[in-house]
């Protein structure tokens, strides 16, 4: 007998709206928890990434960045900004004892973007040095980075070829870099020289208040790894103990910070699950236990016809797999679509890095989420199907006129 | 059958509903970027306006679907809304460029949001479709 | 072939004058046999119905057994006796027993269907079925649409598809016209002529002029009329 006309496939299409009604519970079910759990792990995949793109152990900015709270801004929440010291402090913190591989960096925040008024974060770093930006550039961009040519990340609407104007210096796009939901997919990426041409540009144009600013003897920012056989905050001490107008910020303290504020997520999110898969539960078994009620006598002819105990579960655990499987992909099909969807905006609501696993965790986390959907259907129907197997098919059948 | 009618009667209802959804949460909910300071524009509020052009072209033929008996003339408005459905769908991000940044309004809520319900009616229409052609039969 | 119950009895749980039980059928023996129609006759009430749940292996007696030939229907486990029904039992219920879901012609067919035993042959045979007791131009319509009569037909086209050897009607006449009735009737007087167990529990004294022996039933013990 083909499947399409098997009793239970049979007993949930001719009856389309107990079936879609059914649908839509197991569809809350999968949907609640593979949206969750989405949200998590891409919270968790965005911190890991922001780990790795770090790639410091030390961060060194001008002591007022610190305090205007400009770096965790820049640095969690991608708003541009700009700040300054003078270059001669990475000489001074490459004889510091304890430091190995050292690059610094230069900010820059466009005022106005070629297409749309918005501010850019432009970062310059020094190919020669760097050991952060370059690892992550290698994987889709293997030049050299030119003179006037910028590499862009993948939150910006610009791809290669295409041409930017920032401070009346146009720039061209040499590639677009893989996404890594952290700040640094909204920031632009030029070498040393590019990025001096254009902070010129700017104090030209008297946008900002750079002061005597003298755009060749200027750092933002320096990252620093410690030697093996140093401890991150011996080196961490000894820097802003001895080399003075500069903070030494440990990017593992600023990754805590994230790693705390992505529990809390966590935890809301969990127990938001937790109350949905309740209720909907709860529903669920009302909802088979009424129908179950109502189809008494339809067990009792199936009964009456030669089916076992065994058969009648059987079919109606067949029918509660098919609408909850139904049902639960149905779900997860949704959960997947809007949380992709929609992810710049969960990432800038949340304020935290956010990366949506790739196909590979993907697809375990939606089989995952499916299954116990699934199971969670069928458990709920269990008891009402167990009644059924039990019912007293004599009594059931005399029922109507005694 | 009885429960094939209800069926397809709902599915008009719901159509309609969404694409009136997609005209009006275009213009008032998961509208564009606003506005600068100067009361200029950026280019993804044409993106808007081109979306919300066609979505009312759609609730136009959704309504027509609503009101029309004749199955072979419900088909036919069907099948003209798929081609509005991807042209709104399209407009945003595709037609006209939207703004630059992934996080900014236009981006990270009009667009998903405008492909999330346009893909809905996509596959509510082919729903309809079917079961229009199975009571034809 | 022959049915046999042998001192069969049934209680129920039920409290009354004193006493925690009730026999609702008490030590009835019965023996009924191929190409016979046998009527059970007795007021609502009077355990007809319990004997034919128990004759259709749907219902175990406190006491005694009830065998077909030499096989005792519930020393069987459940898989075992509910495929035993399936093969050499054909039951028409009292009332509406159909599967809503499902159109005339697979109702009649449920009994192969569920033993994944439905054929382009079974399907022939439920539409002759169908069509012998008058209903096959209902074959796609829904038991929700059917008369009470259309739908005893049902009944007894369905309790006739696997060719048992014996048929348990209850009630088969109740809520039907004379015309029906008789129409109803002499289906299964022909069912019985072909060589098989028919038993009908009934109320109705038309059945009596198509019956070979009657039964009376009263407070759950039996009296053959002679």
């Amino acid at each position: 007998m083909p499947i399409f006309k098997s009793i239970p496939v049979q007993n949930c299409v001719r009856r389309p709206v107990r079936t879609a009604a059914l649908i839509l519970l197991s569809a809350f079910l999968s949907f609640s928890v593979l949206a969750g759990s989405l949200v998590i792990s891409g919270l968790r995949n965005g911190l890991n990434s922001l780990e790795t793109r770090l790639g410091a152990d030390i961060m060194v900015v001008p002591y007022e960045a610190t305090t205007k709270a400009a770096l965790s801004g820049l640095i969690l929440q991608g708003n541009p900004g700009y700040f300054y010291m003078n270059k001669s402090v990475v000489d001074r913190l490459s004889s510091v004892s304890g430091v190995g591989q050292i690059s610094e960096q230069f900010f820059l925040a466009s005022s106005t973007a070629s297409c749309c008024s918005y501010k850019v974060q432009i970062i310059g770093f020094d190919p020669e040095t760097d050991f952060t930006i370059s690892p992550w550039v290698q994987r889709t961009y293997e030049d050299e980075l030119g003179d006037m040519q910028v590499l862009v990340g993948s939150s910006i609407n610009a791809f290669k070829g295409d041409e930017l104007t920032f401070y009346g210096s146009t720039v061209q796009v040499a590639a677009r870099l893989d996404n890594t939901g952290t700040y640094l997919d909204t920031a632009v990426y030029a070498n040393e020289d590019t990025i001096k041409t254009l902070i010129s540009a700017a104090k030209e144009k008297k946008i900002f208040n750079f002061g005597d600013v003298d755009p060749q003897q200027i750092v933002s920012c320096v990252l620093i790894n410690v030697d093996d056989g140093y401890s991150v905050e011996e080196v961490l001490n000894d820097i802003n103990l001895h080399v003075k107008g500069v903070q030494a910020v440990q990017t593992q303290s600023m990754i805590s910070d994230v790693a705390g504020k992505l529990s809390g997520v966590s935890d809301m999110t969990g127990s938001l699950i937790v109350v949905v898969w309740l209720l909907v539960i709860m529903i669920m078994s009302v909802a088979f236990f009424l129908i179950s009620n109502e189809r008494k006598k339809e067990f009792a002819v199936l009964r009456m016809v030669g089916a076992s105990r065994k058969k009648l579960l059987s079919i109606l655990m067949k029918e509660t797999v098919l609408v909850s499987a139904l049902g639960s992909a149905a779900g997860a099909a949704l959960a997947i679509v809007l949380v992709s969807a929609f992810s710049n905006l969960i990432e800038s609501m949340l304020d935290l890095p956010f990366l949506i696993p790739e196909i590979g965790g993907l697809g375990l986390i939606t089989v995952c989420s499916i299954a116990v959907s699934v199971a969670a259907g069928t458990l709920s129907a269990s008891l009402s199907a167990y009644r059924i197997s039990r019912i007293d098919t004599a009594v059931v059948l005399r029922g109507d006129n005694g | 059958m009885k429960s094939n009618y209800f069926a397809s009667k709902l599915l008009s209802i719901l159509l309609l509903a969404l694409s009136a959804f997609l005209t009006l949460g275009t213009q008032f909910v998961f509208h564009a970027c606003d506005a600068g300071a100067d009361g200029s524009h950026m280019v993804c509020h044409w993106a808007q306006q081109g979306t919300i052009g066609a979505a009312g072209v759609l609730v136009l033929l959704h309504i027509f679907h609503l009101l029309t008996r004749d199955a072979r003339s419900r088909a036919a408005f069907l099948i003209a809304g798929l081609p509005v459905t991807v042209l709104a769908m399209i407009l945003p991000g595709g037609l006209i460029p939207l703004c630059m940044m992934a996080d900014m309004r236009c981006q990270a809520v009009m667009r998903p949001a405008v492909l999330t319900v346009g893909g809905l009616i996509l596959v509510l229409t082919v729903i309809a479709l079917v079961l229009n052609f199975k009571r034809e039969r | 072939m022959i049915l046999k119950a042998e001192s069969v009895g049934r209680r129920f749980f039920r409290k009354r004058n004193g006493s925690n039980f009730f026999y609702a059928v008490q030590d009835v023996a019965l023996t009924l046999r191929s190409g016979q129609l046998v009527a059970l006759f007795g007021r609502s009430g009077s355990g007809k119905s319990t004997l034919l749940n128990m004759l259709s292996g749907l219902l175990a007696p406190s006491d005694g057994c009830v065998l077909l030939d030499n096989t005792n229907l519930y020393q069987m486990e459940d898989g075992a006796l509910s495929q035993f029904r399936n093969e050499h039992f054909g039951v028409i219920p009292q009332g509406q027993a159909a599967l809503q879901s499902l159109t005339v012609l697979e109702n009649v067919l449920l009994p192969c269907t569920l033993f994944h035993d439905s054929t382009p042959q079974t399907e022939a045979r439920a539409m002759a079925l169908l069509e012998q007791t008058g209903i096959g131009d209902l074959r796609d319509v829904r038991p929700s649409e059917l008369s009470g009569g259309e739908m005893r037909r049902m009944a007894i086209a369905r309790s006739l598809i696997r060719n048992p050897d014996v048929i348990l009607a209850d009630e088969p006449t109740a809520d039907l016209d004379d015309e029906n009735t008789k129409v109803v009737l002499k289906l299964l007087k022909t069912v019985a002529e072909q060589g098989k167990i028919v038993f009908i529990a009934t109320h109705d004294k038309d059945t009596f002029d198509y019956a070979d022996a009657v039964y009376h039933m009263d407070a759950g013990k039996i009296k053959k009329e002679e």
